[in-house]
């Protein structure tokens, strides 16, 4: 079961999006600032596979220290970002710096719920292939060097 | 100081030398009474008088006053003014002013002119002041009791001393010019209200020029007439009323030639126009108007008026002088004018800049609601299509959303609030009966907060929006509920504001102007109270330490008691707890009283 850290500032919002997120049988836990994002992040045994955070508006970096927080836990945690009104600027940096995606809260006409799951799933998906990949590479190294010549009779 | 050639021989050292002396003290006496002193005393002795005066010209009257004397007898004396005049028996020093001829008189009983002040006079020697335009400015005399006591030579020699006094009497009215023009712009540079800052120059004006009115017209936007805009007690009630077509009236053509007018008889110019009821034409004697140009457009125009003096032979009318400090004047103002609007344009930015903040947060929040919202629909169409259909499940759904849209709502009128703050429907109300409805609406029954009032009994009237303080007071209340959480009380405390509570609570600045009585409404809680770096910033539009709302509150409370004439500050000792105090301008008399 995937675990999925949520992180905003208001109740209703984490709370709404806890129960669609459950429907899909993630494990859901919730931050709601940015210091006890933060911790939990730190905390996290084993890591969250995803995070899905906000922008505040009071410190337009919060988005940037979650993800920078989220990737040196472990490299390949997907972190979507949330963005209200007028913080598209933040949450594109966010991306530049290795967020999976960003996505509006108020698209006029689109149920942004929806969205979010196909999102979360398409992240969770990339999430999975990376690590199979690491995992291949790892199977690849150790066969490598068992075969390298020297190395294991040394 | 030609005069002093005329004086040769060693006879006249004596009298040389007291000029010399004179002469020096001039330039190191600051005081002009005191110089005028040392003249007169000079003089005296130089002729050997045994009595002088040296009396002024008041031109708004027309009279010679007395300004200074030596010798015996001057305190028996009260008349201390004469009407300057050419009439015979009138006195001969009103003689003196009005022509500007010296006069000696060896026997002042058979004098025409003379008229008796002191019974042992038998000599009068009397010299004009005259300054640089030529004008008679007062008079120096000196009397003795010996016969024919002065000579031609005395005559000259307190002519040069008169000089001396005019010399002095100019630069003293000089620096008394520049230090009130200095005055006068460091006043204008820090004025802030384009109102005041008007008001002060028209009054200084007044001042300066000794003008009878003074008053400052604006070109209206079509630029096709003048609008009186400032001015004094005479015409106050016309301010914004009382016009003139561009180039009617002395005024109307200063503003269309731009160019300065001086008119020392006004009704002898056919410019003159004199539309000011308060100051009726055939009063009026001297006009001088000046453009005010701001940014080398017209703006509009300044100009002083005087009546006529008391005596026909005395003008009241403008010098070339007065004409140049009205135009350094109207420089001035012009150049206030110029900064005022320029921090009248930076002011209008800066609510520009808090209404783009003010629209980004509010849509930032509303967006943030309607995304709950949003998710919350979903659920219940999720759960509508559910085989197993819980009613339970739907309901608990539909009331966190009905939750959501209350919080919308709750912002939305936090916002008209704001907006809305300064917008107020006054009428007389009793402030104990207001304070004592709104404090019984925010006590539910049972609460871990009770609210205590203490209220001084007949306090007097307020005129003030009661929905408006109401909605103040409401959210000082439940800001000191919120803030105890785990229980605690709240005391709310009526009463005039007095040079006690001035004492007790310096932080309050007590509302300016207006010298009716102040009331105050403390309220006082056992929170955790407001640490000092937030007692200022607390009052900002989005402040908050609370999750909740948009921040508005305490900027809204700040801006109801501001736009009542109040001040609210916040006194209490960070971790006592928290104490506002609001103060309130009343009127006197109280309700049913």
């Amino acid at each position: 079961m995937y675990r999925i850290l949520i992180i905003d500032d208001e109740e209703e919002i984490r709370d709404a999006v806890a129960r669609r997120l459950r429907r899909e049988e993630f494990q859901v836990e919730q931050a709601g600032s940015q210091e006890e994002a933060l911790q939990k992040i730190a905390a996290a045994e084993p890591p969250y596979d995803l995070i899905l955070t906000d922008m505040v508006m009071e410190d337009p970096d919060s988005g940037v220290k979650t993800l920078e927080a989220a990737l040196s836990r472990d490299i390949f945690s997907e972190v979507i970002v949330l963005t209200a009104y007028g913080n598209v600027g933040n949450a594109v940096e966010c991306m530049r710096r290795g967020a999976f995606d960003y996505i509006e809260k108020n698209i006029p006409g689109v149920d942004v719920y929806e969205l979010l799951i196909l999102k979360i799933h398409q992240a969770l998906e990339r999430r999975r292939a990376s690590l199979q990949t690491l995992r291949r590479y790892g199977e690849i190294a150790r066969r490598e060097r068992i075969e390298l010549p020297g190395v294991g009779a040394a | 100081m030609g005069e002093s050639g005329g004086i040769e021989g060693g006879e006249q050292r004596l009298e040389l030398e007291s000029f010399n002396r004179a002469a020096r003290f001039l330039r190191s006496i600051m005081d002009i009474d005191e110089l005028l002193h040392a003249i007169l005393e000079e003089g005296v002795q130089a002729v050997r008088g045994t009595r002088g005066f040296i009396g002024l010209v008041n031109r708004a009257t027309g009279y010679l006053e007395i300004r200074i004397t030596t010798g015996q007898g001057w305190d028996e004396q009260p008349v201390r003014k004469f009407l300057i005049t050419t009439e015979p028996g009138h006195g001969i020093t009103t003689h003196v002013a009005a022509t500007g001829e010296p006069y000696v008189s060896g026997d002042v009983r058979r004098d025409p002119h003379y008229l008796m002040f002191f019974p042992d006079v038998r000599s009068e020697i009397t010299v004009p002041l005259v300054n640089r335009d030529g004008r008679t400015i007062g008079v120096i005399n000196v009397e003795s009791e010996v016969p024919n006591a002065f000579s031609q030579r005395d005559l000259q020699l307190l002519s040069a001393l008169a000089n001396q006094a005019s010399i002095a009497h100019s630069v003293a009215n000089y620096r008394a010019r520049e230090a009130a023009l200095i005055e006068i712009g460091n006043e204008l540079a820090s004025s802030t209200d384009m109102g005041e800052l008007l008001q002060k120059v028209v009054q200084r004006t007044r001042e300066l020029l000794r003008a009878d009115d003074c008053s400052l017209f604006q070109l209206n936007p079509d630029g096709d007439r003048l609008v009186l805009r400032a001015t004094g007690e005479l015409m106050e009630h016309r301010i914004g009323e009382l016009t003139y077509r561009l180039g009617e009236g002395l005024t109307g053509w200063v503003a269309r030639h731009e160019t300065p007018a001086r008119v020392a008889n006004v009704r002898d110019d056919p410019r003159w126009r004199g539309l000011y009821p308060a100051l009726p034409s055939e009063t009026v004697e001297a006009y001088l108007g000046a453009p005010v140009l701001v940014r080398r457009q017209l703006w509009g125009v300044l100009r002083v008026l005087r009546r006529q003096s008391g005596s026909s032979i005395v003008p009241n009318d403008f010098t070339e002088r007065d004409e140049a400090l009205l135009c350094t004047l109207a420089r001035q103002v012009g150049a206030a004018i110029t900064q005022q609007t320029l921090v009248d344009r930076q002011l209008q930015m800066e609510r520009m800049a808090a209404w783009g903040e003010m629209s980004a947060r509010s849509a930032h929040m509303i967006g943030n609601k309607v995304f709950a919202i949003k998710g919350q629909l979903n659920e219940l169409e999720y759960l509508a299509g559910r085989p197993e259909f819980s009613p339970d499940q739907v309901r608990d759904v539909v009331q966190r959303a009905k939750n959501t849209v209350f919080s919308l709502e709750e912002i939305l009128a936090e916002f008209r609030d704001f907006l809305l703050a300064t917008n107020l429907n006054r009428k007389p109300i009793d402030l104990n009966e207001l304070v004592a409805t709104t404090v019984r609406e925010n006590s539910p029954r049972g609460s871990l907060v009770p609210i205590h009032l203490d209220a001084v009994p007949e306090l007097p009237t307020v005129s003030a929006d009661p929905a408006k303080l109401k909605r103040a007071l409401s959210e000082l209340l439940e800001n000191a509920v919120t803030h105890q959480q785990e229980g605690g009380e709240v005391r709310v405390v009526t009463g005039l504001w007095g040079p006690e509570q001035r004492e007790a609570y310096p932080a309050v600045r007590a509302p300016a102007g207006g010298s009716g009585p102040l009331v105050r409404v403390e309220v006082l809680d056992r929170g955790p109270g407001v640490p000092e770096e937030n007692k200022q910033r607390m009052f900002n539009p989005f402040f908050t330490t609370r999750a909740k709302g948009m921040g508005l509150g305490l900027s809204i409370v700040q801006g109801i008691i501001q736009a009542h004439g109040g001040t609210i500050a916040e006194v209490g000792r960070p971790g006592e707890g928290a104490h506002f105090v609001v103060v309130l301008p009343a009127v006197a008399g109280v309700i049913g009283h």
